[in-house]
């Protein structure tokens, strides 16, 4: 959307790059010395040039400008680089003592009269260096009033400019009384269109300002000057009133102020972070194109007017700023009789630049960055006081306290069953669930020849729950005579199955088998797969094939275990009962399978399937977790019923106005 | 009571003590005392493996040049080796091989598996439960098992329903028939998820009752 400037001039004192006209830097507002030094050096050279002449060296300096051929004048001993090298070097300090032996005298004295007239004026003006000083005695007394009369337009704009915004902030300041903020307020009057029509409604209606903010065109962008000028205008004309003279010479200075706030447009790369307000530095880069206008327009005002400016005045909504050179030429006459005619025949680019531009104020220039920033802005005002669906609501953090009280409840409740309660068993007087009597049926069944496979799956946390199911079995099977042989799925099982061999009552040491592979080793298992020819065998020597077993008796924790066994060798095993030992966990996931006949038979440690033999029924243990089951009802009642009234409460405070 | 069951009984007490410290939040003897459970576990793992996997299957097989084994054992090995590829960062790409051959074996195994042995059994199941054989007792309806059946059914459809219930027609005319099928099939999965927290929560108090029990008898043999 912009173009950058093919060449910059590079700052002999920061490095930092300039626009080819510029003859102040944006950036340390230092004297960029190339174009006086030129025009002194060619001054020195051609004491008494003719028009002609001096037109068109100046188009050859301009040139020279643009090539880079002026700098390697300057520093000959970096004579085959281009500008931007130059700079480079230099600001290496590579060049920099040889440049400063090679300072001509003019340019000396250049520098000296700069030093004097530092800051001139104020702030606004930085040090400006007269060309003057360099020039011959009959050319330093022009150069010399054509500056005066610059820093004297440039002192008078600045003047303005500050009354006019000091106006501007009291009219601000009495619209401020409805509260509306002074941020607020920029915000909407960069929204174009309806300025009573808040940003949330406007973006609601879709106004096309959302488009514009969205898009940033040049169209947009001018509609939105032009309004905003005819505002500045109409402000400015009612308070002032100047007189003829003084519009003449300040719209010569505006356009001056109008055209690096045209800047960033083809330059934002270099400006996107920079204010909009005119800086000091910026308003050095005018006087060269102002210049060359202002010739021109001396020249031939009508052909450098811009297109449609005068033709088309009637349809354009402002008053053409670059009429200063229009209504009163003259008026610009002492200024531009130094420069010669014809020497700065204006672009095209150049005189359409006050078309484009106007006489904007400058802080109503706006950047990319700073539209996208005015549009994240409005969103966020827009999205005041709305709920989001993103914002959850913050959960009080839970109490510590409330934490602790229930912990502390239910162990005293525990310790205190286990410590008062009388040692009995308890025999419930509910009849067997029919999983559990399905499994004490089906372990009735099995003769003494019978081999039973005792596969354990669960972790050693449930180690104590899982024993106490377990025991009981174990024990029945070894009064019946049934052999049995311990396989673990996981390394734990191991250990945890030796431990389980050795509190039951069987006369014989198993060992428990470790079967590596997970759901791969039962599906081979379950299939019976062996290759002809001979492998290590997966499944460890103890073991028997599979379908072999009368009944495979699980004893797992964990859902997955349970699929794994269902879905990899259940499918296998039509013949081959399968019992289920599980915990409370997975009891409820268990279910479905006895239902569909897959489990021949399931037990957990409360069902009391061989009455006063089931261990964790024997007096203590299950009274406390009675106890503890009875302690967690009420938390989870007083809980219910807390929740409950905070919510009524929440309620009640909503619906008040 | 011996030394060691005594220093083992004080150790076992104390990791007890540590894991309860959460009650107080979250705090360094909790802490401590998970990383001696998690390392104790992976220590105890790597052994077991070691000793009963990795030695017989996979070295011993490899002692033995020329034979049938040893020439299979080669390609677990060579996957081993594609998958410890991994762990530089310009050999990543060889590591992808055991995986997808891993990912795509599982994943095989699992679609036939499911189908087998957990789809098909339990959807016979549900409409086996209406069989006339099993809904009569003695030439009469038995009530008890039709209701059974019946709520069965109810269950498993509105379940359905409810789970297929993102994604459809909000305008469709039966949009209201759906809207009640999926929230009666919210209840049966408030229920099923009421029994899961149940059986959760019993085994974690029968673990704490035997932790208590334990810690009253090892306390009553110290005096």
């Amino acid at each position: 959307m912009t173009e950058q400037p093919r060449e910059f001039v590079i700052c002999q004192q920061c490095g930092g790059k300039n626009l080819p006209f510029a003859t102040r830097c944006v950036h340390c507002g230092s004297t960029l010395d190339v174009l006086f030094t030129v025009e002194g050096s060619q001054a020195a050279q051609a004491p008494q040039p003719t028009e002609n002449e001096e037109s068109d060296d100046l188009l050859q300096i301009l040139e020279n400008l643009h090539s880079g051929e002026a700098f390697r004048d300057l520093a000959p001993e970096n004579s085959g680089d281009t500008p931007a090298d130059s700079a480079d070097t230099r600001e290496s300090g590579q060049a920099s003592s040889g440049l400063e032996e090679e300072t001509p005298e003019w340019l000396q004295r250049i520098r000296q009269r700069a030093l004097r007239e530092d800051d001139a004026s104020g702030n606004l003006v930085k040090p400006s260096r007269p060309a003057g000083d360099a020039a011959e005695p009959g050319n330093a007394s022009a150069i010399d009033r054509e500056f005066n009369d610059w820093i004297s337009r440039i002192r008078e704009k600045a003047q303005r400019e500050a009354s006019r915004q000091a106006r501007l902030a009291a009219q601000s300041a009495a619209e401020a009384e409805d509260g509306t903020p002074a941020w607020l307020r920029r915000v909407r009057a960069l929204q174009p269109g309806d300025d009573s029509a808040s940003p949330e409604e406007q973006g609601r209606a879709g106004h096309p300002g959302n488009d514009w903010a969205v898009e940033w065109t040049p169209e947009a962008l001018e509609a939105l000057r032009r309004r905003e000028q005819e505002k500045t205008d109409e402000i400015t004309a009612a308070v002032d009133q100047p007189s003829a003279d003084e519009n003449a010479t300040l719209d010569s200075t505006e356009q001056i102020e109008t055209l690096p706030a045209a800047l960033p447009a083809e330059t934002s790369e270099d400006h996107t972070s920079q204010p909009t307000e005119l800086a000091p530095e910026e308003t050095q880069a005018v006087p060269v194109v102002k210049e060359s206008q202002s010739a021109a327009a001396e020249q031939e005002p009508a052909d450098l007017l811009p297109e449609g400016s005068a033709a088309d005045s009637d349809e354009s909504p402002l008053p053409e700023p670059a009429t200063a050179s229009q209504k009163s030429p003259e008026s610009n006459s002492p200024n531009e009789a130094s420069v010669p005619e014809g020497s700065a025949q204006p672009t095209e680019e150049e005189t359409e630049q006050p078309k484009q531009t106007g006489e904007l104020p400058a802080d109503l220039v706006l950047l990319r960055s700073q539209q996208e920033n005015a549009e994240l802005l409005r969103r966020l005002i827009g999205l005041e006081g709305k709920p989001s669906r993103l914002v959850r609501k913050e959960q009080p953090a839970p109490s510590t306290a409330g934490r602790l009280v229930a912990a502390a409840l239910l162990l005293l409740g525990l310790i205190a069953a286990i410590i008062f309660t009388p040692a009995q068993n308890i025999v419930p007087s509910e009849p067997l669930p029919a999983p559990a009597a399905a499994f004490a049926a089906r372990t009735a069944q099995l003769e003494p020849a019978d081999r039973v496979l005792i596969l354990l799956d669960y972790q050693p946390a449930v180690r104590v729950e899982m024993e106490q199911a377990l025991l009981p079995v174990l024990n029945r099977l070894a009064d019946r005579g049934v052999t049995w042989q311990l396989a673990a799925l996981h390394p734990a099982g191991v250990w945890l199955g030796a431990e389980l061999t050795r509190q039951s009552q069987n006369e014989q040491p198993v060992q428990t088998e470790f079967l590596p592979g997970g759901q791969f080793t039962l599906l081979a298992w379950a299939a019976q797969v062996q290759p002809e020819w001979e492998l290590p065998r997966l499944i460890p020597a103890g073991l028997g094939n599979l379908p072999d077993y009368a009944a495979i008796i699980l004893a797992g924790d964990s859902e997955s275990g349970l699929r794994a066994w269902m879905e990899q060798a259940g499918p296998w095993l039509k013949d081959s009962d399968t019992l289920l030992v599980s915990a409370r966990q997975l009891a409820a996931l268990a279910l479905p399978y006895y239902d569909s006949g897959q489990l021949s038979g399931m037990i957990t440690v409360l069902d009391p399937w061989q009455g006063t033999e089931a261990g964790f029924l024997l007096g203590t243990s299950y009274r406390a977790y009675q106890a503890g089951i009875l302690i967690m009802l009420v938390l989870l009642l007083l809980g219910m019923i807390i929740k409950a009234e905070h919510d009524a409460n929440l309620d009640g405070k909503e619906k008040q106005p | 009571m011996s030394s060691v069951d005594l220093t083992l009984g004080l150790l076992g007490l104390a990791l007890t003590v540590m894991i309860f410290s959460y009650v107080l939040g979250d705090n360094l003897f909790f802490r401590i005392g998970l990383y001696v459970l998690v390392g104790v576990s992976a220590g105890y793992t790597a052994a077991v493996l070691i000793t009963r996997v990795l030695i017989p299957l996979l070295v011993q097989p490899l002692g033995k040049p020329g034979t049938p084994a040893f020439f299979w054992t080669l390609v677990p090995v060579a996957l081993c080796v594609l998958l410890a590829l991994m762990l530089i960062p310009r050999a990543l790409q060889a590591g992808k091989f055991p995986l997808a051959f891993l990912s795509g074996v599982l994943a095989a195994l699992a679609l036939v598996g499911i189908s087998r042995g957990t789809l098909a059994p339990q959807l016979l199941a549900v409409v086996d439960r209406f069989d006339p054989r099993l809904l009569t007792r003695n030439a009469s309806v038995d009530w008890r098992q039709l209701v059974e059946a019946v709520a069965m059914l109810v269950g498993v459809v509105t379940v359905l329903f409810y789970f297929h219930h993102h994604g459809r027609d909000k305008q469709s005319a039966v949009e209201p028939m759906i809207t009640s099928l999926s929230s009666i099939g919210q209840i049966f999965i408030g229920i099923f998820l009421g029994a899961l927290f149940v059986g959760l929560y019993s085994t974690a108090l029968i673990a704490l009752i035997s932790r208590l029990e334990w810690i009253g008898d090892f306390i009553s043999r110290l005096f």
